[in-house]
């Protein structure tokens, strides 16, 4: 299977520049419910227009209507009076991001296909099959995804799918006109660097739906090709809003290129380099799951202990006097019980005496009551009390 | 009269889930171990959850547990088992805001559903759709006002809980990706180290000082109150599961009394204003509560650090027959310092003066942090009773 070459286009001249570059697949993007489009004053009518335009001059090209917008209950008719529209005439795809959007796709342009793209999550198999259960027959996958979840996904879900190959990544979307806060022009890109982590170049949007922040560097797949291929996504997107038409062109025509050869890792890294220098950014293939946060979640030194509990945790200690600890569940007192510093080592007791606060002996520790104990060497703050299970 | 929404506050851990119920709070929602959001929270062990269950019984209060952390493909081989531990522990609702985790909850319990505020959700109709997959209620965005809310709540016909109080995200809840990117730490599964709180320098103004752009001014919805009742919302939620207790036992008890008020006048609204301001903020907005968020207003972008008048020193956890009390001390203070003491049920500080001992009864002058004092008390005091140390020059 071929992969379309898809990208957006908000003006008769993208359309036939990039139609000119290689692109296979145009996503009209100048509708007031494209969450950043560039052409915000462009109205009901342009956007039926360039549909018409499209489908004269070029019969061929899959067509479809970005409708990515964060959906707030004032927008619901218009939304509905634009799909009334379009489903005259022949849209092939509406994409969205909010499920309240899906339900009008389907009420009122139901020759349209519903593709859900999502700036983040729906990470899962069961969550994509839920939204295939909805009704959605085309999904943009997020760039989260590592190849092995993506070809899996795949192969178990009969739809279209998607996935952005190159461009800016975006990574923030909020609601408030932040650029407009500090009297900077919206409609605009701005390049901000962060003041804690010099080198990092952020840019920023800020168009009717809000503000948008993009990554200091751009995703670029052309490196990993060869693995691209092999996933059999139906559409490669190319997100380069807001760059001049000449780089978006030549990056369709590249990744066209690359498509239809099977050139070597040497030829596809000057690729690469040849579009950094184009856009003076550096890019990478994305971020594929190799957070810290997962590292943490599945190192087995952090997870809950094996074989035992813990039953109490450090308050306080008076050397050579006492430890004091809260019990966190009810225990029994048992010659078992030893104490496990935060650098995990083991203290233990010839023989533990525990007692309440007024010194009288314990044998059974209340959750949530405060103990004493005796003082030990090795404690510390984020010491806990243990007791095999 | 109008019906009082639920009060939903943050159970960071299992002390925290008591003082909430203490202090009013009509539920909470607290993590366990796993699949939350809040990672360097202490969260509860499943045994505590218990517990809490119990306890939120006894008092006919409630536990939400959150599994609002966005599934990937690798974790979905022990969620049946965790969600199996939940349907033992009688949870009274799980929040969610992954499609597939909602699917597979519906397959491996019988709890009631709840979906998370990371969802985004601001409109009626993505209600209804997630209605569909078996959500009982919404936690809306933040971006939607009251109004919008309760016209969520009437047209999708379903319980919408909205926050009322905390920190807030400048980005949609679910749809920022900033601490993946900038520390390879993933912000929608417990991650989120706050880039979003950095100064950034504007390259084409290079003379500018960096402004923080996305610095957030923390939410504050108390002088709706009215308004939320009159709308008729069923849940209003406070932010926090890590802040501290006094953070806890005093915006829960002020937005108990706000709910519990029947007519709020305005020198009721301003002491609950004053009152909320003691506490660590980054200065307060109303957030998209009654209009959209302005920016001007509702973000931090000169920022001087943290405003507080008052700062938490502990927490009284025993009292013994001596009518000893017994706290565990979070700040180091001196003992000629003025205290004072924040009460369930009262709004009013109660001032301390008295002698500060160790447990072997050694007299104090200055108290460290992580330490356990004892003392007495002229005015009786309750357990969960917070001791704090009021700031003059805020």
């Amino acid at each position: 299977m071929t992969s379309k070459l898809t990208t957006f286009i908000s003006s008769e001249k993208e359309l036939h520049d990039y139609v000119k570059a290689g692109a296979t697949h145009l996503i009209i993007d100048n509708t007031p419910y494209s969450n950043r489009s560039l052409k915000p004053e462009s109205t009901l009518q342009n956007t039926i227009s360039l549909f018409k335009t499209c489908q004269t001059k070029y019969p061929d090209i899959k067509l479809s209507l970005n409708c990515d917008v964060i959906l707030h209950n004032h927008m619901i008719d218009d939304i509905i009076s634009l799909f009334k529209l379009l489903n005259d005439i022949n849209c092939h795809h509406i994409r969205f991001q909010d499920l309240g959007i899906l339900t009008l796709i389907k009420d009122y342009c139901p020759k349209a296909t519903p593709c859900y793209i999502s700036e983040t999550g729906s990470n899962n198999i069961e969550s994509l099959k839920q939204l295939v259960e909805l009704g959605v027959e085309c999904i943009q996958f997020t760039n989260e995804l590592p190849f092995n979840h993506i070809q899996q996904f795949e192969n178990e879900l009969n739809i279209e799918t998607q996935l952005q190959v190159h461009g800016h990544i975006l990574i923030q979307h909020s609601h408030r006109q932040l650029l407009s806060g500090i009297n900077k022009a919206a409609f605009t890109f701005h390049q901000t660097e962060d003041h804690n982590f010099k080198g990092r170049f952020y840019h920023f949007y800020e168009g009717q739906h809000g503000t948008f922040m993009f990554g200091h560097f751009d995703r670029c797949l052309l490196e990993e090709i060869s693995r691209l291929k092999k996933c059999n996504i139906t559409d490669w997107i190319i997100d380069f809003r807001g760059l001049n038409n000449d780089i978006i062109s030549q990056c369709i025509t590249t990744y066209q290129k690359t498509a239809k050869t099977d050139l070597n890792k040497t030829n596809l890294t000057q690729y690469k380099l040849n579009l950094e220098i184009l856009t003076k950014r550096p890019s990478k293939a994305g971020f594929f799951i190799s957070n810290k946060t997962d590292i943490d979640w599945r190192d087995e030194k952090k997870q809950p202990l094996k074989n035992k509990q813990v039953v109490a945790q450090f308050l306080d200690t008076e050397k050579p006097n006492y430890l004091v600890m809260e019990a966190i569940h009810k225990f029994e007192v048992t010659d078992n019980l030893y104490l496990l510093t935060p650098e995990n080592k083991e203290l233990h007791y010839n023989t533990i005496s525990i007692s309440n606060l007024t010194d009288s002996n314990l044998t059974v520790c209340q959750s949530g009551e405060m103990i004493k104990l005796p003082w030990i060497k090795g404690i510390m703050p984020g010491t806990k009390l243990i007791q095999p299970i | 009269m109008f019906n009082k929404p639920e009060l939903v506050a943050p159970g960071g851990n299992f002390e925290k889930v008591k003082i909430a119920f203490t202090y009013g709070a009509d539920a909470v929602y607290l993590g366990v171990e796993e699949f939350g959001l809040r990672k360097s929270a202490q969260n509860l062990t499943f045994l505590q959850l218990h517990e809490a269950v119990e306890l939120a019984n006894t008092l006919n209060k409630k536990v939400y547990v959150v599994l609002n952390g966005y599934t990937f493909q690798d974790d979905l081989e022990k969620l049946p088992y965790f969600l199996e531990k939940l349907e033992s522990a009688k949870v009274h609702a799980l929040i969610i805001s992954d499609l597939g985790t909602m699917r597979m909850a519906k397959k491996y319990s019988t709890r009631p559903l709840h979906t998370s505020t990371q969802a985004s959700i601001s409109n009626w109709k993505a209600a209804e759709e997630w209605k569909k997959v078996g959500a009982k209620r919404v936690v809306v965005a933040r971006e939607c006002d009251i109004t919008e809310c309760k016209e969520i709540q009437e047209k999708a016909d379903i319980e919408v809980e909205t926050f009322v109080h905390g920190a807030m995200c400048v980005s949609y809840s679910g749809k920022c990706t900033i601490s993946n990117y900038s520390s390879g730490r993933d912000s929608n599964r417990g991650g989120c180290i706050q880039t979003c709180r950095h100064p950034f320098e504007f390259n084409n103004e290079p003379n500018e000082d960096p402004v923080y752009l996305m610095n957030a001014k923390d939410l504050m919805g108390v002088s709706l109150i009215p308004e939320i009742k009159k709308a008729g919302l069923h849940s209003l939620k406070i932010e926090g599961r890590m802040k501290s207790n006094l953070y806890l036992a005093n915006t829960v008890s002020i937005y108990r009394d706000a709910i519990d008020t029947n007519v709020l006048t305005d020198n009721q609204i301003d002491t609950y204003e004053t009152k909320l301001k003691t506490i660590s903020n980054r200065g307060f907005t109303d957030g998209s509560l009654h209009k959209k968020a302005d920016a001007k207003e509702s973000v931090s972008s000169k920022w001087n650090g943290y405003s507080k008048g008052s700062i938490y020193l502990g927490t009284i956890k025993h009292k013994d027959d001596q009518n000893f009390y017994y706290a565990e001390i979070k700040g180091t203070f001196h003992s000629s310092e003025n205290l004072e003491v924040l009460m369930p049920n009262q709004l009013q500080n109660i001032p301390l003066n008295t002698e500060l001992f160790t447990l072997s009864n050694q007299k104090l002058e200055r108290v460290r942090q992580n330490s356990i004092v004892k003392f007495k008390s002229n005015t009786p005091l309750e357990l969960y009773s917070i001791l704090q140390k009021p700031l003059f020059n805020s």
